[in-house]
């Protein structure tokens, strides 16, 4: 009775959110085994079956990693240069002007912070015109910056990047008490000092969120990368892969859902293993 | 406790002035440095390609930044301004320049501008003249320019070049009946042709004094035809004129030259209209159904955003510190790391009505029409929605709960709360607190989610007695799509001047949501 | 069902490919530039989709090696391409070479392709699909393969052609009921509809698209086929929900009798091991049921750097016999250069489909027609899903959209 009863308190306590959990993980990852399952399939079909698993075969990733045409590997360095360029430095960005919001007082703050997310609510799928336009004249006084490059590519991530980042290390910033910083400047701490010393350990936490959004949607992104890269060789995996399934002649699904999976993989794996951060980082340096 | 948490006001005036470090003012010469230099060059290559307003713009963009760097006061501009130089060049400009389309008639039809649809419907207009012959041809060139030996089908020799008719000549070498070479000319081969290819292209050698009778011209250099110019620019009436017929094509000042019936000529050129498209927009908005679409895109908006936030909250705070915590946190966000086309694909295959896996195997051959019930798909496409954006919102909050002081949960708990109260009273504001500018840019993003419905649904199930082809999960961007990107013809201005107003409405909305935002924030 | 919203994935590319470039042909706020014209090499760029990369790019490669230049494949998204193609030329972004689905009004609506001419060996080519490249009497496309849709049939479950699209219904519904097929024919309409397939049905009630330039879709030829298609949609012998890959896979899984498709599904079919024949489209209507004739083309831009060697690809290239028989190799479509059907047609498939496509309809090659694939297509699918109460009037409807459209177009 005993045993019984303590294992209601388990249910109670804890067997219920390991239920939601599972319940949950199965949620997200059940679409996703048609992915699995095509990329293993013989078939070229993605989910044209219902049973899944129903066959096996490496032969779309070995077609998918040695298809000159279609520079799979490169395509992956790519996103992996591109998306964790483009998150490392707009984080920063975002940091110093979330780090002005909360800390300094000046005149047009509150509009000011508004006006960066407003900006950034315009519908990009219908900007992308002057995207490209901009991006065209760079390149051709400074062809760095220009198309068909990973430089070019990632400085206008850098121009939308910056609202939603900065609100959401601005609310951050507020709840790290301002005693902290006040008690360096007494010290004779200088600000710059007091930012990255100080301030940016302790928000580590909302740094790693904030850094993985980015990347995620950096690398997810479309429609800018199709606009700016046109050269196979210097696209996002996000990008190639897309030419790789045309209407009607559909025999790429395999290799697709395997390029698809590759690609996923950095960001899983960084979540794994970069977790600890977001949950461990406040728990030193927390409220004193 | 909360006082704790609610930033003072800053204690402005009374500044310290702190120890300069050496390192510190070296690093910030440093960079500084670089800025300018790399600016510098920026403003160099501006003015080498005739960029000279950017120039300006980079001239006018470094003193600020170096005004502002190198004065004591304005501490804020110091942090703020790296990443606004990014915002202004590439968010603030997209709109700028987004606004400017909308006033144009840029799209299909109207794609060049005007200078190059006269030079396309020129070139369109020279044609081989009928029945005409092939002449053997080899370029020759002296003194850099090019000309055209030809041997006409007669065995006749002759040579000329542009503004040189053809006249007879005596070549120095023939080759199986065909003239190769003459004195005082050197002939080009095939491979030394491509190095003069557009000169190539260039060269129209008339067959006489009378234009009208053609120009000889080679494509390939090794063979040419005669051609005649139907259609002739008269740049004092802005007017094409037909050479033979007489026939005059009028700019209609609308981007297209028309003939007396109104026949166009192609392509037309891009040209600013005014406020047509807005009218045309307004015209559509006149319609009562879009005030259908309209309530629908909001009502998705919301509840798509609700939900997605509720359910990643909810997560965050369930599974926090369960023993497996970090697996489940991991499937969980997977649908996150994969590109909404692709999962979007899965789900519509998923819900097929007869051959899905949900109707076909989890509810054994039912016959659930998921995206095909006016009512259904658009639960159906929210519920999705959640499926793609729930991930984000639990990051989100995983990252927001670290910043609520285990103190005050602590404090409360022995206080007697229970941990319901603890929830709603102490942890749910203070996250709300953080995260609900998120929930503004989130609504923002679902207002305008093209992705998940358009690859869904398409907007449909299809309602055929719509008047604007809305169908029943058509939101304003999957209508806006359907208006100004038909089968294979877009109209951009059509689409920037939807996106304007659509912008100004989001603007509307969420200004009113963040007065909310702040009330929230005042409270707490 | 994939295979059909790849259509639309492709629709957002569209916009966004297109959105974007034409930027420049849009008053640009940056003064004009006069950068020096790239060096001008005689290296030739050729946009097209994935699959016609694999086929054209070691003939290419050959020939220009023959010819002392270079060539350089991209590979683009098949449904945004066109549109990246419109927006790129004006743009000085675009490749030298497009090859693509015709679409000659479009192409030269836009001003991005230049004329070409043939000369003599204009006679090479299949003149239906020579004139499918004109515009006005100019040539601007030059064709390579001739391509219509046809009924494989699976020769174990149906061993006889069946007279008419009733019979094969009939047929197929008796296979169903005994167990031995999911479905009675298959056709991949979903999600969106697909006129394109659908066309030969449609044509055998008569109907037509247009009589010059007045659209004649919705004539009383049009709402019968509208009334049998509300009928086939209601009797599940044509099910809406059935993409392209579905209806592929049933029929290599040998679960259906009859498809509806084109050669590119040919290879996969074979390797299926499933016995087939290529049998006409049935007749639904009463007369011939006649598909579309599809035409693929390389054009030459516009604003092409390297007019000479993008002319020998389009004039020398493109017109030799080696070129079309090792295209027809990779697609196994009928060729349009005469001297390759020679060669090509001892293979039964391609003669099947050859001897269909003497009948096939061109895609009216006006303007016009580009208002009216999605109204078609919609229409099509609400009357399938019986979402139309009334088929006829949904037909009639549709003509009015389309002729609002293309009034609204100019």
């Amino acid at each position: 009775m005993k045993t019984r009863s303590s294992f209601l308190g388990w249910v109670a306590k804890r067997g219920w959110r390991h239920l939601v959990a599972i319940v949950m993980s199965v949620i997200a990852v059940f679409p996703l085994l048609y992915v699995l399952s095509a990329s293993f399939a013989v078939s070229g079909t993605l989910t044209a079956s219902n049973q899944i698993f129903a066959s096996f075969t490496l032969d779309n990733y070995v077609e998918l990693l040695s298809d000159p045409g279609r520079p799979y590997l490169k395509w992956w360095f790519n996103t992996l240069i591109i998306s964790a360029s483009a998150a490392t430095i707009a984080l920063l960005f975002g940091a110093l002007a979330a780090y002005a919001f909360s800390r300094l007082r000046f005149s047009g703050r509150r509009f000011g912070l508004g006006a960066l997310v407003l900006a950034q609510m315009f519908p990009q799928f219908l900007g992308v015109v002057a995207i490209f336009l901009i991006v065209r004249t760079l390149g051709e006084a400074i062809p760095m910056l220009g198309l068909n490059t990973h430089t070019g590519l990632i400085v206008v991530y850098l121009g939308g990047a910056l609202g939603v980042n900065t609100y959401l290390m601005y609310g951050y910033f507020n709840t790290i008490p301002r005693e902290i910083d006040e008690a360096a400047k007494i010290d004779g701490v200088s600000h710059v000092r007091t930012f990255f010393t100080i301030i940016l350990p302790l928000a580590a936490p909302v740094l790693v969120v904030v850094w993985m959004i980015t990347y995620i949607a950096v690398a997810s992104d479309f429609v800018i990368a199709s606009t700016i890269l046109s050269d196979p060789n210097m696209q996002t995996a996000t990008v190639g892969l897309f030419t790789m399934i045309s209407l009607f002649r559909s025999d790429n699904w395999g290799a697709f859902s395997a390029g698809a999976l590759l690609s996923a993989l950095p960001v899983v794996l960084m979540f794994l293993f970069g977790q600890k951060y977001i949950i461990g980082g406040l728990t030193t340096g927390s409220v004193k | 406790m909360l006082r704790l948490l609610t930033p003072k006001p800053a204690s402005a005036g009374s500044e310290f002035r702190p120890r300069v470090s050496i390192f510190g003012l070296i690093s910030k010469i440093i960079l500084i440095a670089l800025v300018n230099a790399l600016g510098l060059f920026m403003v160099s290559q501006f003015f080498l390609v005739n960029q000279v307003g950017l120039a300006v713009f980079a001239i006018l963009g470094l003193v600020i930044i170096n005004v502002i760097y190198w004065r004591r006061k304005g501490l804020p501009a110091k942090y703020l301004t790296p990443g606004l130089v990014f915002l202004l060049a590439f968010q603030v400009f997209v709109i700028i320049y987004t606004v400017i389309i909308s006033f144009t008639n840029s799209g299909t039809g109207h794609n060049v501008s005007k200078e190059s649809a006269i030079e396309s419907i020129i070139n369109n207009s020279i044609v081989r003249l009928e029945g005409s012959p092939t002449y053997n041809v080899r370029v020759l060139e002296q003194g850099g320019n090019l000309f055209l030996l030809a041997t006409s089908p007669d065995g006749e020799f002759l040579l000329g070049g542009n503004n040189q008719p053809l006249e007879s000549v005596v070549p120095s070498n023939i080759v199986s009946g065909i003239a190769t070479e003459v004195d005082g000319y050197s002939t080009l081969e095939l491979a030394q042709l491509f190095a003069v290819q557009e000169q190539l292209a260039e060269l129209t050698v008339p067959l006489d004094e009378d234009p009208a009778k053609g120009y000889l011209r080679s494509a390939n250099g090794s063979s040419a035809f005669i051609f005649v110019q139907n259609l002739l620019f008269d740049a004092s009436t802005n007017t094409l004129v037909h050479s033979s017929t007489g026939e005059t094509f009028v700019d209609n000042g609308e981007g297209n030259f028309v003939d007396a019936n109104g026949e166009q000529l192609q392509p037309g050129w891009s040209t600013t209209v005014g406020f047509a498209n807005y009218s045309k927009v307004f015209g559509a908005a006149a319609q009562f159904e879009l005030l259908g679409v309209f309530v629908w895109t909001l009502s998705y908006a919301v509840a798509s955003v609700a939900l997605t936030f509720g359910l990643g909250l909810f997560l965050a705070i369930t599974i926090n510190g369960l023993r497996g915590t970090r697996v489940y946190r991991s499937l969980l966000i997977l649908p996150y790391a994969f590109p909404v086309f692709l999962s979007g694909l899965i789900w519509s295959g998923l819900l097929n009505e007869t051959f899905g896996y949900v109707n076909q195997v989890l509810l054994g051959g039912a016959e659930v029409p998921w995206l095909q019930d006016p009512i259904l798909a658009k639960i159906s496409v929210i519920l999705v929605s959640v499926w793609f954006g729930f991930p984000y919102f639990f990051l989100v909050c995983l990252g927001a709960l670290q910043s609520v002081p285990t103190e005050l949960a602590e404090a409360a708990r022995v206080d007697g709360a229970k941990p319901f109260q603890v929830f709603s009273q102490i942890t749910l504001p203070l996250v709300l607190v953080a995260t609900s500018p998120l929930l503004v840019a989130g609504f923002a993003f679902s207002f305008n989610d093209f992705n998940t419905i358009f690859v869904l649904t398409s907007g449909g199930p299809i309602n055929v007695d719509s008047s604007i082809s809305a169908g029943a999960t058509d939101i304003l961007i999957t209508l806006v799509y359907k208006q100004a990107f038909v089968s294979d013809t877009v109209d951009f201005g059509l689409a920037s001047a939807f996106a304007v107003i659509i912008f100004l409405v989001i603007t509307i909305m969420s200004v009113f949501l963040f007065r909310r935002t702040r009330a929230l924030e005042e409270v707490y | 069902m994939f295979a059909s919203h790849r259509k639309k994935v492709g629709a957002v590319l569209t916009a966004i490919g297109a959105l974007v470039l034409t930027a420049c042909a849009a008053p640009a706020p940056a003064p004009e530039t006069t950068t020096a014209a790239p060096e001008v090499s005689g290296k030739l760029t050729v946009w097209t989709e994935d699959y016609y990369v694999a086929i054209f790019e070691p003939l290419a490669q050959e020939w220009a090696a023959e010819v002392g230049i270079e060539i350089e494949f991209v590979t683009k998204e098949f449904s945004e391409m066109t549109n990246q193609f419109i927006a790129a030329v004006p743009a000085g972004e675009g490749p030298d070479i497009f090859i693509a689905g015709m679409n000659t009004s479009l192409l030269v609506g836009n001003g991005v392709v230049a004329p070409v001419e043939l000369g003599d060996k204009a006679g090479l080519f299949s003149p239906n699909a020579l004139a499918a490249g004109q515009l006005d009497g100019v040539q601007y496309g030059i064709p390579f393969s001739i391509e219509n849709v046809a009924v494989y049939r699976n020769t174990d479950l149906a061993p006889e052609p069946a007279a008419t699209f009733d019979d094969a219904i009939a047929a197929g519904n008796a296979l169903v009921d005994a167990g031995s097929a999911d479905s009675p024919f298959a056709v991949g309409v979903g999600p969106d509809g697909n006129p394109y397939l659908l066309m030969g049905l449609q044509s055998s009630f008569g109907s037509t698209l247009f009589n010059g330039e007045e659209l004649t879709i919705d004539d009383e030829a049009g709402q019968a086929f509208a009334s049998a298609l509300a009928g086939w949609g209601a009797s599940g012998a044509i099910n809406p929900d059935m993409g392209l890959d579905i209806a592929l896979n049933q029929f290599k899984e040998g679960r259906t009798p009859y498809l509806i498709t084109g050669p590119w599904d040919l290879n996969g079919i074979k390797e299926s091991g499933v016995p087939y024949v290529i049998d006409p489209i049935p007749s639904a209507g009463g007369q011939v049921a006649a598909p579309f004739a599809g035409n693929f083309a390389a054009y030459q831009s516009a604003e092409s750097q390297n007019p000479l060697a993008a002319s020998l690809f389009m004039t020398d290239f493109m017109t030799r016999t080696k070129t079309a028989v090792g295209i027809f190799e990779g697609n196994k479509t009928l060729p349009a250069l005469i001297p390759a059907q020679e060669e090509v047609s001892s293979d039964p498939d391609v003669a099947a489909f050859a001897a269909i496509g003497a009948s096939a309809v061109s895609i009216p090659g006006i303007s016009a027609m580009n208002q009216v694939w999605g109204p078609w297509g919609e229409t099509q699918m609400a009357i399938l899903r019986g979402q139309a109460a009334d088929p006829v009037k949904a037909w009639i409807d549709m003509g009015v959209k389309i002729r609002e459209a293309i009034a609204a177009a100019g």
